[in-house]
């Protein structure tokens, strides 16, 4: 419903005089509180599992119910103690696919955002494909592909690049392509700067943002990835999910519990600052 | 078909050179002469900008106007260098500069925005252009203070951009363009972000800050006020074209065509019938004084501009269709016998629907813009 405000002392309204109106949403909005609700449900779903692990890995003997047997610490020692080398190793892993990402998709994003060229539109696309394909047949195809890599590792480190690198290029892409910066670039230019000091001066801190974002996103993804881990893997290092899977086949539920507790103690902090850095502001600065 | 920049011969480079040589060497206004440059954006048939020639003198202020579309701004950018014209050629001081990169023109460039780096302070700002070109620090902090106090901005030197009014934004955009000591300024619509109050003040700062700095300065608009009342030439453009290049005042008392007339002059162009001695009849019982030289012409085209009809006891019927405000009086449009629609101040009892009498301004005499 929407009303005229008129000033008390205004014109006395004519036929064929022209006014203007305004509607104001309505705040109590049924649709608004059936989503807030729904939120609040999936919300409860997704992070109750996260106190019940807590419990397990803080209980003496889980079998006979909450902190049965007492509250303990000791299987939280246990279980880091038992992760700290696979999360070592997957830190290193993540740290190396995250420069392997920047060095190809910093420029790769670029080209996508500023060039028209033939098969740009193809190169986006295919660039999203590791997405879709499940990573079960991205590690077996690698495998195929390239069996001697294996040993040494790297293709773990393909298949991390492979899975990551869409985010890469999804969180720079519009960013790099938003007009504002390409017009602070233009004005760069015509400041003097040359296009390796317009990258320095200008671009980089004008993304930062993003690349904050892209990075956080990258470490995470292959900090938490399992699907091509597990087929990657050598038994010389094992990376932390695979690690965490291990665990809960062959150890008491409490320690595996504990690691659990541990791997999420590392990767949600990531997770939450890449919410702060706002998801939505991805492509935006 | 036009050099691309990786096809540039080494004579455009080593005019490059003598530019960047030119530009460390000092700020000394330049010349401009546009020859027939054209400009087709990519995927595009029609010229964006089509074969416009003209000459800019070095420190003067030339407007570029035209409505929407008319490739004022893809001018500017070609003056720029940030696009590569497709034909044509663009002399700075006499020099080729059509294929030269912006980084190597020396000329000081505000966008309609104005794209003030938000990373950096408002004195990182300024000094950015000082910086690129490697200006020992001394100097450049001296620079930026005669800068910051010509654009009378001094008390903004330490302040973030993000906390910057719309006026002050703009102010120090052109600070920073004129810190270089440019060739040349071009300036995208340099008031069109701020609002009616404020862009009033500023377009005199602005007037005096382009004279005070004595760079040569193109300035793109779409407000003809603006152009006519700050540059020294004003370049009409339509469609990629230029309609007429000149003085505030050639344009306002000869415009070249009905186009000039109505967009720079305000006017309403309306034919006429000459009954002799320069008396010409607009519509039965309407009749003007123009002005210009008549003799053997029987039909003529007129710029009626909003002030040369008054509303006259005596004179003939104008029904009024619409009307708008403008502080003092009201702008009544309507329709004359003829079918042509003018615009006359009238007062706040004229409304739509109304039937009024009006007659020429006694005395006036009326811009004649095509005659056979």
């Amino acid at each position: 419903m929407s009303t005229n405000i008129l000033e008390p002392d205004a014109t006395p309204l004519e036929q064929g005089d022209v006014v203007a109106v305004a509607a104001t949403a309505a705040p109590n909005d049924p649709i608004l509180r059936i989503g807030r609700w729904l939120a609040a449900v999936t919300a409860l779903i997704c992070l109750a599992p996260i106190p019940l692990v807590l419990a397990v890995a803080t209980t003496r003997v889980w079998q006979q119910g909450f902190w049965a047997g007492g509250f303990t610490l000791e299987w939280l020692a246990n279980g880091w103690q038992r992760i700290a080398p696979n999360f070592a190793f997957s830190l290193r892993i993540a740290v190396l696919v995250l420069i392997i990402d920047l060095l190809i998709g910093l420029p790769a994003a670029w080209l996508i955002a500023r060039r028209r060229f033939p098969g740009r539109r193809a190169l986006q696309a295919l660039s999203t494909v590791p997405i879709a394909i499940p990573g079960i047949a991205l590690a077996l195809g690698l495998i195929l592909a390239y069996p001697t890599w294996k040993a040494g590792g790297w293709l773990l480190i393909a298949g991390h690049v492979l899975y990551t690198l869409p985010f890469m290029l999804g969180a720079l892409t519009p960013t790099l392509g938003r007009r504002d910066l390409i017009e602070l670039e233009a004005v760069a230019a015509t400041l003097g700067a040359s296009f390796p000091a317009r990258l320095l001066t200008v671009t980089l801190p004008q993304i930062r943002t993003s690349l904050l974002a892209a990075t956080i996103m990258v470490v995470t993804l292959s900090l938490g990835e399992f699907n091509v881990s597990f087929f990657l893997y050598t038994v010389m290092d094992t990376p932390l999910p695979v690690e965490l899977y291990s665990g809960y086949i062959t150890m008491r539920l409490e320690v595996a519990a504990a690691t659990t507790v541990w791997f999420l103690a590392l990767v949600v902090p990531a997770a939450i600052a890449l919410e702060r850095l706002g998801g939505a502001k991805v492509g935006q600065a | 078909m036009s050099m691309s920049r990786t096809e540039a011969t080494s004579s455009s480079r080593a005019a490059q050179r003598r530019a960047d040589r030119r530009g460390q060497a000092d700020g000394e206004a330049a010349s401009i002469e546009f020859r027939d440059l054209t400009f087709t954006y990519p995927g595009t048939t029609t010229p964006a900008v089509n074969g416009i020639s003209f000459d800019v003198s070095a420190s003067s202020v030339v407007a570029l106007v035209g409505p929407s579309g008319c490739g004022k701004s893809t001018m500017l950018r070609l003056v720029a260098g940030l696009l590569d014209p497709t034909g044509g050629q663009l002399l700075i001081d006499g020099n080729d500069a059509t294929h030269i990169r912006p980084e190597h023109r020396h000329i000081g460039w505000v966008p309609q925005s104005y794209a003030l780096f938000d990373h950096l302070d408002v004195t990182g700002n300024i000094s950015f252009g000082l910086r690129m070109r490697k200006v020992p620090a001394d100097q450049r902090a001296e620079r930026v203070r005669e800068v910051l106090e010509l654009c009378r901005i001094t008390e903004l030197a330490g302040r973030s951009v993000g906390d910057l009014s719309g006026g002050q934004r703009q102010r120090v955009a052109i600070a920073r363009a004129l810190a270089t000591k440019p060739r040349l300024l071009l300036l995208d619509e340099p008031l069109a972000a701020l609002d009616p109050q404020l862009r009033r003040t500023l377009r005199s700062e602005l007037a005096r800050l382009l004279r005070a700095s004595g760079v040569t300065s193109l300035l793109v608009t779409h407000d003809q006020t603006e152009a006519l009342a700050m540059a020294d030439r004003v370049a009409v453009l339509q469609r990629g074209t230029l309609e007429q290049f000149g003085s505030p005042e050639q344009l306002w008392n000869t415009p070249a065509n009905p186009f000039v007339a109505e967009f720079v002059g305000s006017a309403t162009v309306v034919e006429g019938t000459h009954l002799g001695n320069g008396v010409v009849q607009v519509a039965p019982g309407l009749e003007v004084l123009a002005d210009g030289q008549l003799e053997g012409v029987r039909r003529v085209q007129l710029a009626l501009r909003n002030t040369d009809l008054i509303v006259d006891p005596d004179g003939v019927p104008f029904e009024v269709q619409s009307r708008e405000f403008i502080g003092e009086s009201w702008l009544a449009t309507g329709e004359l016998e003829t079918g042509a629609f003018v615009t006359l101040a009238t007062d706040a009892t004229a409304r739509p629907g109304d039937t009024v009498k009006i007659a020429a301004r006694p005395g006036v005499q009326v811009t004649v813009v095509e005659s056979e």
